[in-house]
C-alpha cells in the first residue's frame, strides 16, 4: 500500500523543514521530496536497526534497562546528557531522571551555542522568527556560519531567496553579507564577505561597533582588515531597512566564545539605533533550542544544571559535560540523541569509556562504541511524535510516519526511572521543579 | 622535511552531516572526518598531493589524515568535525563549558612513505 504523508518535519538541523513530502510503500520510506542531502540521508538510512547491548553482547530491551537503571541508580554523581535530536516530551523525562538521581544535567548547547545564551543572559537579544526574516530582511548578515553545507535549505526557505510580504523580488531585493576565517560555500554567494583570521572576531565586532557609535578608532586596520572595509560594511548595514545578523560556531568556538557572540548581540542593539536590525543564532541540531527552553521552564537554566543538593543549581565550567568528564567528577552517564564520542574532545569522551555509561539512540554511533549498555530508541520526528523548537524558537508538532520495533526516548526514559526507583526505592524524594 | 605552522579551524561539511545520517559506521563519514584541507600553496610547502597522509600534532594530541585542497587562506586547516579531529582539540573551557574547536595552534608535516 501507498501512502504520501505531506508537510512532515525533518527533525535533523534547526531549520526544522515543515515541507517535507515522504512517501511509504507498506510502511517503509520510498521517496523523501522537498528535503536537502542532510534530510535525504537521514531519512534513507533508517534500515539498520541496532539491539540492546550490555558489554557488547545483544539482551532484551527489559535486561538493557535494568542495566541502565542499576548503573545510573547506584552512581554517586551521574551525568545525563545530550537532549539535542530529540522532543520536548523526552526532554523533560530527561529533567524529571535528572532530579531523581541527584545527577548532573547538561545538553549540547554546552558545546554548540551554550556562550550565545550566555551572551543573551548578560545583554539580551533582540531577535525575531524567520518569517519576519523572509517578509522583511533586505539585509541578510551571516558571521562564522556556513548554512550552504550546514543549514542546506536555509537560504531558499527563510533567509536570501524566498519571496515575501515587503521583499517581493527574492534574492535580487536582498543584500547579503558573510563574515568567516575561509571562502565557505555560503561566501561564495555573498554581495559582500570579509574575511577575518581565526580568533580575530572579537576585535573585528569592537570596531565595527565604535564605527556605528562615531567614536575615535585609532588604526587603520584590524587584524589585517582595512579600516576601509570595516566602515563599507557599516554603511552596508546601516543602510538596510531592515537586517538580519544569523551567526554560528565560528563566533561561540573561537577565542572569546561568549563575548564574541556578546559583541555581536551589543552591535546589533547598536543598529538598531539607525534602523531595524536583528540577530538568530544558527542552531545546529533539530531541538538542541528546546533542550534549553524545557530545562529552563523545569529548574530556571538553560543547560549545566546540577541536582547533587536537591534542588537545581547552575554551573558553566561546573556542571557543564565536557568539564566534568575531563576532571572526572561523574561516575556514570546517560547518554540520550546525542554523540559525545565523536564530537568532544578525546580528553574528555575517553572518559565514558572508564565509567559505565549508557547510550540511548536510534542508531550505533561512537558513544556506542564507548559504552556498557546501549538501548535503540525510535527516531524522533520520524518513528515518535513530539514538539520540536526550531532555531527561531517556533514550535513544530513532529509526527510518527512509521513504526519502529523500540520505544521512543521518552517511553524509555520513563522505565529507567523506574528502573532506578526498582534499585533504590527509599530514596524518592518530593520534586523541587517546576 | 617541511614542517609547516597551521591554525586548526574544525567545522561541519556537507558530506559530514549527511554521513551523521548514513550512520557513523558509514564510508561516507569515515572518509570525509579523515579528511584535512589546506591551500595549495601550503600543499606546495607540504610538499603533498590532494590524498597523501599528513600528521598533524597539537598540543593536546596528534592524527593522520587525508591532505585535500581548499579555498583557504593561507597557514588555516579545515577540520570536518568528528573524532578525530577530536583527537587534536583539548578539553579545558576556561569555565565556559566550552572548549576551543577552533583557532588551535597546530604543526603538519608530510607522513612517511
Amino acid at each position: 500500500m501507498t501512502v504520501v504523508c505531506r508537510d512532515v518535519v525533518c527533525p535533523f538541523c534547526g531549520s526544522l523543514c515543515d515541507d517535507l513530502e515522504v512517501t511509504l510503500e507498506n510502511g517503509a520510506i520510498s521517496q523523501v521530496k522537498n528535503g536537502c542531502a542532510l534530510a535525504r540521508s537521514k531519512f534513507d538510512h533508517l534500515g539498520d536497526i541496532p539491539s540492546p547491548r550490555v558489554a557488547g553482547q545483544k539482551v532484551a530491551l527489559a535486561d538493557a534497562l535494568k542495566e541502565g537503571g542499576r548503573i545510573l541508580g547506584s552512581a554517586r554523581h551521574p551525568l545525563i546528557y545530550g537532549l539535542a535530536s530529540t522532543t520536548c516530551e523526552a526532554q523533560r523525562a530527561a529533567v524529571a531522571l535528572a532530579e531523581k538521581l541527584g545527577a548532573s544535567i547538561d545538553s549540547t548547547s554546552s558545546v554548540c551555542h551554550g556562550p550565545s545564551t550566555l551572551a543573551k543572559q548578560m545583554v539580551g537579544i533582540p531577535t525575531c522568527t524567520l518569517a519576519e526574516v523572509k517578509n522583511r530582511a533586505d539585509l541578510v548578515v551571516f558571521w562564522g556560519c556556513n548554512p550552504a553545507e550546514a543549514h542546506p535549505r536555509h537560504m531558499n526557505r527563510y533567509s536570501l531567496r524566498p519571496e515575501g510580504q515587503f521583499v517581493t523580488r527574492g534574492r535580487e531585493g536582498r543584500t547579503m553579507v558573510a563574515v568567516d576565517v575561509r571562502r565557505t560555500a555560503t561566501m561564495r554567494q555573498a554581495d559582500y564577505s570579509l574575511l577575518v583570521p581565526p580568533n580575530g572576531d572579537l576585535e573585528v565586532l569592537t570596531v565595527l561597533r565604535a564605527l556605528i557609535n562615531q567614536k575615535p578608532v585609532n588604526a587603520r586596520e584590524v587584524h589585517g582588515i582595512a579600516l576601509e572595509e570595516l566602515e563599507q560594511l557599516v554603511q552596508i548595514m546601516q543602510k538596510a531597512s531592515y537586517g538580519v545578523l544569523f551567526f554560528g560556531m565560528g563566533l561561540t568556538m573561537s577565542r572569546g566564545s561568549h563575548y564574541n557572540v556578546r559583541q555581536a548581540l551589543r552591535l546589533v542593539q547598536d543598529l538598531n539605533e539607525h534602523t531595524r536590525f536583528t540577530i538568530i543564532p544558527m542552531r545546529g541540531h533539530g531541538n538542541v533550542a528546546g533542550s534549553e527552553h524545557v530545562l529552563t521552564w523545569h529548574t530556571g537554566y538553560p543547560f549545566a544544571v546540577n541536582f547533587s543538593r536537591r534542588y537545581p543549581r547552575y554551573g558553566l565550567g561546573e556542571f557543564t559535560a565536557v568539564d566534568l568528564l575531563r576532571r572526572r567528577e561523574v561516575d556514570a552517564a546517560l547518554v540520550v540523541a546525542a554523540d559525545p564520542g565523536a564530537t568532544f574532545p578525546r580528553e574528555a569522551s575517553r572518559v565514558l569509556q572508564e565509567i559505565p555509561t549508557v547510550v540511548i539512540d536510534p542508531h550505533w554511533n561512537q558513544t556506542a562504541e564507548l559504552a556498557r549498555v546501549f538501548i535503540p530508541t525510535a527516531p524522533a520526528g520520524i518513528a515518535a511524535s513530539g514538539t520540536m523548537y526550531r532555531m527561531d524558537l517556533v514550535p513544530l508538532p513532529l509526527r510518527k510516519i512509521i513504526d519502529y520495533p523500540w520505544p521512543e526516548d521518552r517511553e524509555l526514559l520513563e522505565s529507567l526511572a523506574e528502573e532506578v526507583s526498582a534499585c533504590s526505592p527509599s530514596e524518592a524524594v518530593a520534586s523541587m521543579t517546576l | 622535511m617541511e614542517e609547516v605552522e597551521v591554525v586548526l579551524v574544525t567545522g561541519r561539511t556537507i558530506k559530514q552531516g549527511m554521513g551523521v545520517g548514513q550512520g557513523k559506521q558509514s564510508d561516507l563519514y569515515l572518509q570525509e572526518t579523515a579528511a584535512a584541507e589546506f591551500n595549495a600553496e601550503t600543499l606546495a610547502c607540504l610538499q603533498v598531493d590532494e590524498g597523501d597522509e599528513v600528521l598533524i600534532t597539537t598540543e593536546f594530541g596528534q592524527d593522520v589524515f587525508k591532505a585535500r585542497k581548499g579555498d583557504l587562506p593561507p597557514q588555516i586547516a579545515f577540520l570536518p568535525y568528528g573524532a578525530r579531529a577530536n583527537t587534536l582539540t583539548g578539553a579545558v573551557t576556561e569555565g565556559s563549558g566550552m572548549p576551543a574547536f577552533k583557532g588551535l595552534k597546530a604543526r603538519v608535516r608530510r607522513c612517511q612513505e
